[in-house]
């Protein structure tokens, strides 16, 4: 294999071909399997990667000549010095496309599926190297990037994939789609396209049979990216949902592991703190501090918490929902300084002194503020008088418990 | 995907649109005149034209996705034509590079419209019909690049070749470049070679450049046929004869030029100085011009048919409903296709006048989802019926009244709607016999001595007939200077050269002979065609976002390039391509705008430019002008309306000046976003790319154009990528951090938060935005509020795009959790609405005026926040 002549590897693609072995295809046809690595196989390339003379000199016919051709042309320009990521791109892209035609031409058998997936994911490593080592300095405001343009690639097939309805269940390219919306994400969030996401969730949402009988590893990323997604909604409790379908599937700690980056902020946005050992197991300690002086009411260790691991928050992109824990931080204080009172009426004096003990610098319009907010968002029961500047709290109920009011946010 | 991508093609196209509809009217009358008064060698009818093309050729769908390519179902075009080979006389091709096309008066026999292979009959009426679309298409052709142009060029040559050949399929791909006006477009390009045919051959390169030149110059030479008459014929065989150009009295060069000369004289209005009375007056004329011409009835009356001035009212009616189904700029160009062709059935059948039009059913739109616009048509189509006309402005002098014009964005509709009117009237005006008027018209305006002198040498001319006289003595003297200009234009061309780098050549000579006159043309018609493609634009931009609909921009052109390519591979000049439409179209260039320079890399300028690589070429410009109109380019950019960094320096300065006299935002948008434009077609990216576009996010800032801000912040955000050190980076990183605050992406602020540095957020600028930032998420009102007030810098202007909208959310807080009542001074005071007058401004623009309950009602020290909250939270939901 890793030594493989183009003779040999020729034949070998038209075998699997044949058996219509996805699988195989799929690997002779990718950037990662072993063949990509073989110096003869390469060197042979040179000379033999028209698709005239794939056709008449090994007798490939269409399409696996122009697939192979255009395969085996991005593995030249991938192991030819200058290496162009964004040439290599744009000729698997050109791969991706001629393989929508193969895919779309098959009808009532979906074995290329598994073709299409290693021709995607190697479709999204290219572009992804694009983004990172030549990233394009536009001419233009609206010139396509390398990942847009693998996105609508990858989209032409997802349509292909959707639009095959007809068939039965067992045989009907619907079964690709998840994974061509996986990929879609990834690429998505990248770029920080969010709003594409939607279109995309809602055509799966709608493939009631097949739904949940995807594969798990697919579903595990699907449902990853719908939380994620949902999180920067501020829609928790969906967040919350997908996120822990995914942690409780995911089965590698890599992955479980920055699930939980989103799932723990998630959680305590609802009221629920993560455990020591949770966070120890899966090395996720910089939520440790934030989940404490969360539960103290303490604004300066919780401002501490954040600055000490403020970096890394902001990398995975939690640290703005953290922040906004500080709500709940205050309902948390408030409500330990109205059981200290003992009455239902507190005055906001001691509120703005209470704030100021816990290390954050108030004015009395920013005491009213937060409390007012609080009372908006349905964290405490009550009202203000401004008249007499005081809480006035519910009798029953008045902290509700985190999460159970809907208002929030 | 695609779905998005047309839409963002429709807004682009409704300006075209409604313009289209409107302006019928005008290329009708002349067409109509001309068709009478003159002998149609060929013919086609003209009428069929437009249905045929408009329903059956143009898929809608197709041509809404796809991205404006219409390819009709004919064979594809042969795969090699040789371009530019077919011009008549071939000495006189070397001499006049003007001239773009060569046409044989063989092609006349060639008809377009696959809907009638050959018809030799309806002459007249198809000189109607393809005045009234090559107005149509030449209005939007600025807008597209060099490809179209190159394209139509192409066509035409295979249209030539095919007719030689006998007639041939007629192979028909229309690039459009803007995308929507690509219906006009295709109409334009097909109109145009009719046309072409129609007139011998000189006149028919002559009309052909005017196509190119601009959008009122083909105009402009349907009006002098019409009028000239024999003589134009005469001289159009004269042509052929003459070879050289350079000093030759022959007619037919004189009628060439004079075309041009009365094109350019309609841009000349739009120069700098006062040129609109005098517009004025040669519209008038034109019209009455017009309004006299001969009766050959059939024909006409069909061109008329075009004329909404001519239909009945419930016609008008249906008119005005059918646009108003429209929802999208695309729905326009399908429904001003249908109008089109129903109108001209009806006028066939003879029962437009007859006709119960209100029975008519209306067109169906795309998908069904019909909406109507936020703008109703109602202006367009008005101002089509009154007929007033109204002058467009110049760049500037008549500032004020373009900016009346374009008054605002919303106002698109109505702005087209009275566009078309100003473009009709210039267009009269470069008509014809008008050309005289126009002529002196002009001397009397700002741009004296040229265009004055020309008219008195037409004038002491003095033979035989009067127009053609005129034609010819203009066309001598700019023959001259053309020819003197010449010959170190054309030496670096090769002989073999197409007859495109000959136009090139040409129209740069002439540009040289008659600068200033040219260069108002030049503004004149940009102007004109910039306020549609201006809005068609700046939506198109706005709606551009979605890489979807880039992409599929980004593969139409791709798509045109090759067709170009490979139609033009045969060509002998230089890369046709390099002759940019905008060249056609903007005429106007500096004294040194002959020479069109362009760097290369690669070598292609040979016949090998199918492989030419975009990226490595540099063009750079030539222009002088200070000042520009923005016009989106397709395609190629034309050095000649290039400007080179060093005018764009002065161009900024003068800018600045300009906004700080008179903060005329339109204006200077539109002259940022041409040096923009400039800039990056020559891949200028240093520090003054950073200033040029820092002034422009500033100006936007200020003026709250949340779209042009964005472009200039994404750009900049690219040029402080590469030019780390620029001054102002930081404190545009703090304008930044405050639009993601605006756009609520915390996604993107996330990602500017992640870029910070420790010094950068101790930056006055940063650490207010952040802080700022923090106040927002946890919706400290009343810490926001008193950020806003400390603003820093420009940051306020920034966080006025949002102020309101926090107050908003800050205004339901409050009444939610404040009981019995809250004092009003408590309210506006954490609002930060301290004068009666910003309370009440809120109250009013938030529409909350009638939410707010007093507990004192005249005095309203006192809000009563139990029943002013179920109000107020009603009122916004």
């Amino acid at each position: 294999m890793a030594n493989m002549t183009l003779n040999s590897y020729v034949y070998q693609v038209q075998r699997a071909w044949e058996d219509c072995d996805g699988d195989r295809v799929g690997e002779l046809l990718s950037i990662r399997n072993a063949h990509s690595h073989s110096t003869r196989l390469l060197e042979s390339i040179y000379e033999y990667n028209d698709t005239d003379q794939l056709t008449s000199q090994y007798a490939l016919n269409w399409p696996l000549n122009e697939l192979v051709s255009y395969h085996l042309r991005v593995l030249t320009i991938l192991s030819t010095p200058p290496r162009s990521y964004t040439t290599a791109l744009s000729v698997q892209c050109q791969f991706a496309q001629s393989f929508c035609k193969v895919l779309q031409s098959q009808t009532h058998e979906n074995w290329a599926l598994k073709v299409m997936e290693q021709l995607c994911r190697d479709l999204r490593t290219i572009a992804l190297n694009v983004q990172k080592y030549e990233p394009m300095v536009s001419t233009d405001d609206h010139a396509p990037n390398g990942m847009e343009k693998a996105a609508d690639v990858i989209m032409g097939l997802f349509r292909v994939c959707a639009a095959d309805t007809r068939t039965q269940e067992s045989e009907t390219k619907r079964w690709g789609m998840l994974s061509l919306v996986n990929h879609l994400f990834i690429i998505y969030f990248r770029i920080n396209r969010l709003h594409l996401c939607k279109p995309l969730i809602r055509a799966i949402e709608q493939q009631t049979s097949l739904k949940e009988r995807f594969p798990r590893e697919q579903a595990v990323t699907y449902k990853y990216y719908v939380g994620k997604k949902a999180m920067f909604d501020s829609e928790f409790r969906v967040a919350e949902e997908c996120l822990e379908y995914a942690f409780k599937h995911a089965s590698s700690i890599k992955n479980k592991r920055k699930i939980l980056t989103y799932l723990i902020p998630v959680k305590m946005f609802l009221g629920i703190l993560p455990t020591r050992e949770c966070l120890k197991n899966y090395n996720l300690q910089q939520f440790q501090e934030v989940a404490e002086s969360l539960k103290e009411g303490n604004s300066r260790r919780f401002y501490n918490s954040l600055k000490a691991s403020e970096q890394a928050f902001i990398q995975d992109g939690v640290y703005l929902i953290l922040e906004k824990l500080q709500m709940l931080l205050y309902r948390n204080l408030f409500k330990k300084v109205w059981l200290i009172c003992g009455t239902h009426q507190v005055p906001i004096s001691t509120l703005e002194c209470a704030l100021k003990w816990s290390g954050y610098n108030v004015t009395q319009d920013e005491t009213h503020c937060i409390v007012a907010n609080l009372i908006y968002s349905g964290q405490i029961r009550g009202y203000v008088s401004h008249q007499h500047q005081v809480l006035v709290v519910a009798k029953t109920n008045a902290f509700p418990v985190v999460g159970a009011s809907s208002n929030a946010d | 995907m695609s779905q998005l991508d047309q839409q963002s093609l429709d807004k682009a196209a409704e300006a075209a649109q409604k313009l289209a509809a409107s302006t019928n009217t005008k290329s009708n009358q002349s067409a109509a005149a001309t068709a009478s008064q003159w002998q149609f060698p060929y013919g086609f009818s003209p009428y069929m034209a437009p249905p045929a093309y408009g329903y059956g050729n143009f898929g809608y769908g197709q041509y809404g996705i796809q991205g404006m390519n219409f390819s009709c179902p004919t064979p594809a075009q042969p795969p090699t034509i040789p371009q530019m080979q077919q011009v008549a006389p071939k000495d006189n091709q070397a001499n006049t590079p003007g001239l773009p096309l060569g046409f044989n008066p063989a092609q006349l026999s060639q008809i377009p419209p696959p809907a009638i292979p050959s018809g030799a009959s309806n002459g007249s009426a198809n000189s109607s019909n393809f005045s009234s679309y090559s107005y149509f298409g030449n209005y939007s052709q600025p807008n597209q690049s060099w490809v179209s142009n190159q394209q139509q060029n192409n066509r035409n040559q295979q249209h030539q070749n095919q007719n030689l050949g006998g007639a041939g399929p007629k192979p028909i791909r229309f690039s459009l470049g803007p995308g929507k006006r690509g219906g006009a477009h295709g109409f334009n390009s097909k109109n145009q070679q009719p046309q072409a045919n129609a007139v011998a051959s000189p006149s028919s390169l002559v009309n052909s450049s005017n196509n190119f030149a601009g959008n009122t110059n083909n105009v402009g030479g349907i009006g002098g046929q019409q009028q000239n008459g024999v003589g134009y014929q005469n001289s159009s065989s004269a042509y052929a004869k003459v070879a050289s150009a350079s000093t030759s009295n022959s007619t037919q060069q004189n009628v060439g030029t004079e075309y041009r000369n009365q094109s350019n004289l309609s841009n000349a209005y739009s120069s700098n100085s006062s040129s609109s009375s005098s517009t004025h007056s040669a519209f008038s004329n034109q019209n009455q011009r017009n309004g006299e011409g001969p009766s050959q009835p059939s024909a006409r009356d069909i061109s008329q048919a075009m004329d909404p001035s001519v239909w009945p009212q419930s016609l008008q009616d249906y008119v005005f409903r059918c646009y108003e189904l429209c929802k999208s700029d695309v729905d326009k160009d399908r429904v001003d296709i249908i109008l089109r062709g129903k109108v001209t059935r009806a006028a066939q059948d003879s029962v437009l006048q007859s006709k119960d039009w209100s029975k008519e059913p209306l067109p169906e739109i795309s998908g069904g989802q019909v909406k109507m616009l936020p703008f109703a048509a109602v202006g367009p189509i008005k101002g089509k019926i009154t007929g007033k006309p109204i002058k467009t402005e110049d760049f500037g002098a008549g500032r004020g009244g373009s900016n009346n014009v374009r008054g605002g964005r919303g106002g698109a509709h109505a702005v087209v709607g009275k566009l078309p009117k100003g473009r009709n009237n210039k267009w009269g005006a470069a008509k014809g016999r008008g050309g005289r008027n126009v002529f002196r018209s002009t001397s009397k305006s700002g741009s004296p001595s040229r265009s004055r002198s020309r008219s008195r040498s037409v004038d002491s001319s003095g033979s035989s007939s009067s127009s053609s006289s005129e034609y010819s003595h203009s066309k001598k003297t700019k023959r001259r200077r053309r020819s003197s200009s010449e010959s170190s234009t054309s030496r670096k061309f090769s002989p073999k050269q197409s007859k495109i780098s000959k136009k090139k050549n040409r129209r740069a000579k002439t540009k040289q002979a008659k600068i200033s006159n040219m260069e108002k043309k030049g503004k004149e018609e940009q102007r004109n065609v910039h306020m549609y493609s201006e809005y068609g634009l700046m939506q198109l931009d706005e709606d551009c976002k979605t890489s979807a609909r880039m992409n599929a921009r980004a593969a139409r052109f791709a798509k045109e390039n090759r067709a170009q390519n490979s139609s033009g591979a045969k060509g002998k000049g230089p890369r046709p391509t390099m002759k940019s439409r905008l060249g056609g179209f903007a005429d106007r260039a500096s004294a040194n705008g002959a020479l069109w320079t362009i760097d290369t890399t690669g070598s292609n300028n040979t016949n090998t430019y199918e492989d030419t690589d975009w990226s490595e070429t540099v063009v750079i410009g030539t222009c002088s002008d200070l000042e520009k109109r923005y016009l989106r380019l397709t395609t190629a950019p034309d050095p000649s309306t290039i400007r080179p960094e060093s005018v764009l320096k002065g161009s900024i300065e003068h800018v600045k000046r300009k906004w700080k006299e008179n903060h005329d935002y339109f204006y200077a948008c539109d002259q940022l976003k041409s040096i923009r434009q400039d800039l990056t077609v020559q891949r200028i990216r240093n520090d003054f790319t950073v200033y040029v576009y820092e002034t422009h996010a500033r100006i936007a800032l200020e003026k709250g154009d949340h779209e042009e801000y964005n472009q200039c912040q994404s750009q900049l955000v690219q040029l402080y990528d590469t030019f780390p050190k620029s001054a102002n980076k930081i404190e545009f990183t703090a304008y930044r951090i405050l639009y993601c605050i605006f756009t609520a992406n915390t996604l993107d602020l996330g990602d500017v938060m992640s870029k910070l540095t420790e010094d950068v957020k101790k930056d006055a600028c940063v650490a207010h935005a952040l802080e700022l930032q923090g106040a927002w998420a946890l919706k400290n009102y009343s810490k926001f509020f008193k950020l806003h007030a400390n603003a820093p810098k420009m940051a306020g202007y920034l966080i006025d795009w949002f102020a309101h909208r926090e107050r908003k959310h800050a205004l339901k807080t409050i009444l939610k959790a404040y009981r019995p009542s809250i004092p009003t001074s408590y309210v506006k005071e954490q609002l930060a609405l301290t004068s009666e007058s910003d309370w009440t401004e809120f109250l009013s623009t938030t529409s909350l005026e009638n939410t707010i309950i007093y507990m004192d009602s005249p005095i309203n020290s006192k809000i009563n926040a139990k029943d002013s909250f179920p109000l107020v939270m009603s009122a916004l939901s």
